[in-house]
Order: structure tokens, then C-alpha cells, then sequence
């Protein structure tokens, strides 16, 4: 499996499976299905996992990589609130937490940042960045 | 000669690579015999046979293992490795590998909070080096 692969699958596993965010409806997407006219078909809210950045992270004898995930939260509550409850939500799980990577090893993962901002048709849009490091098992 | 990527290098201790290593350099030293003196006219003079030759090898990379943190946590143990051994990333022949015994001179850990942990070693020559 690829590493961006091994990564995407890792969280996508990690959030799908997180307490706070099973209970609150919150769906898990790779990128979440659209309507023709650029909507969103998915519910809200929800979140994407699938942008992920990957540079080299190679020792001599091993193969790895330095990764920056990047993971969208979307919401259409009337407040920045629940876009904000979310991204908690995901940072409890995530940073500093560990990953099940299908041959690879997580070596570290924190937050870099976390935003909100408000949309156009009125909803919210919450980026938050984390950072990892992994090696091929 | 073909040029060769720098990753193909080998440093090893007992014949296993020193793990987590992402660079490595080797070098050479040679101190002259410097016998200048007022019949030199101010000109430097060396003798042609060496006063001194040394070879260090410095390496670093991510922190894979404590061996070589633990021969250097060790105050009074020896620091004298007998095992070393350097590959360069050409190696072609039998000639470009070096082994001998080493001294472990400086081990340092970096620990940044973004980062894996880190390592530099530095080995100095201790006696005559084999070649091949």
C-alpha cells in the first residue's frame, strides 16, 4: 500500500471509530459526494480525510515519510459552534494519538493548526492540519 | 568513476548498519613534519614523510537504537570500538571499505518537539585502518 494510501486509510479508520464523533452523526468522507451543480450530497455535518501532502522522511536503510493531513470539517449549524466541537473532537483523537497503518509505522502525529471560516452559501468550513512522521515496516 | 548516491554508504558496527542514518562523511587527515626555519627565507618546509594521519568518520540521523548512546553513557566504560566499518557509496572494489578500531569521541541527541529524535556520533581513528 502507499504511504498517502496508508496514511488516508489510518485516519479514515481513526475518526470513523471515534466515541465523540460516532455520536454525534458526524460522517467520514474521502471527499464527500457532490451534486451536479457543486453541492454537497453528503449529510452534516461532516468531515474529509483525504488531502494529504507527503514528502521523503528516508533514512539510509529505511523508506518513510513526513505527511501534513489535512482534515476538512463541514458544517451547516447556525454558529461556528459545532464546526468547533468537531475539530476538538478529532484533536483528542488524533494528536499525539496513534494510527493503524497498513505496513507502515506512525512515529509521531500532531496539529499544526486549526480554522474556521464561514461559506458563501452560509455554512462553516474548518481546516485543521496535523503532522506525522512514519516509516516502512 | 561513476558517481554514486550518497545513501549507498555503509557504516557499520559488527557488520549490522548503524540504524537511522542519514548522512554520513569520512576524512582524512595527514599532519606534516614543518622543519621552516630562517635558512627557509620565510618559505614553509615540510618534510615528505608525515608527522600524523587520522581518519574520522561523523555520521547522523534519527535515533533507531542506543547502542552507540550507551557506550557513551557509560563513564568509565571504554569508548574504543573495534567492530567499525565504512563503505563508501562507490564501492567498486574491495579497496573502498575501510574498517579498523575507532573511537567513539562525541555522541549527541537532539529531541525537537516536532520532529523524531535525532543523533550525531563521531568516531576518531585509534590506531591503523585496514583497507579492503
Amino acid at each position: 500500500m502507499s504511504g498517502e494510501l496508508a496514511i488516508q486509510a489510518g485516519l479514515f479508520s481513526a475518526l470513523s471509530t471515534t466515541p465523540a464523533l460516532v455520536a454525534a452523526g458526524v460522517q467520514v468522507h474521502d471527499s464527500a459526494p457532490q451534486r451536479a451543480d457543486g453541492g454537497s450530497l453528503a449529510a452534516f455535518p461532516y468531515v474529509e480525510v483525504g488531502a494529504v501532502v507527503i514528502t521523503m522522511g528516508d533514512t539510509f536503510e529505511r523508506t518513510g515519510f513526513a505527511f501534513l493531513a489535512r482534515i476538512h470539517t463541514r458544517s451547516r449549524s447556525p454558529g461556528m459552534k459545532e464546526c468547533k466541537v468537531i475539530q476538538g473532537a478529532i484533536y483528542d483523537r488524533l494528536h499525539r494519538g496513534g494510527l493503524s497503518l497498513t505496513g507502515y509505522r506512525l512515529i509521531d502525529l500532531q496539529r499544526q493548526m486549526s480554522d474556521v471560516t464561514r461559506v458563501q452559501d452560509g455554512s462553516f468550513h474548518g481546516v485543521c492540519e496535523y503532522r506525522g512522521l512514519i516509516e516502512k515496516t | 568513476m561513476a558517481k554514486a548516491p550518497g545513501r549507498l554508504a555503509v557504516l557499520a558496527k559488527n557488520a549490522t548498519p548503524i540504524a537511522g542514518i542519514t548522512s554520513v562523511n569520512i576524512k582524512l587527515d595527514a599532519t606534516p613534519m614543518d622543519v621552516t626555519d630562517f635558512l627557509s627565507l620565510g618559505v614553509q618546509t615540510l618534510l615528505p614523510q608525515q608527522a600524523k594521519t587520522s581518519l574520522t568518520i561523523e555520521c547522523e540521523g534519527f535515533v533507531d537504537s542506543p547502542v552507540l548512546r550507551d557506550i557513551m553513557l557509560n563513564a568509565t566504560g571504554s569508548k574504543t570500538l573495534t567492530d567499525l566499518t565504512f563503505k563508501f557509496a562507490d564501492a567498486l572494489t574491495a579497496a573502498d571499505t575501510v574498517s579498523g578500531t575507532f573511537f567513539l569521541s562525541s555522541y549527541e541527541e537532539n529531541n525537537p518537539l516536532e520532529e523524531a529524535s535525532d543523533f550525531k556520533a563521531t568516531f576518531m581513528s585509534a590506531s591503523a585502518w585496514t583497507v579492503g
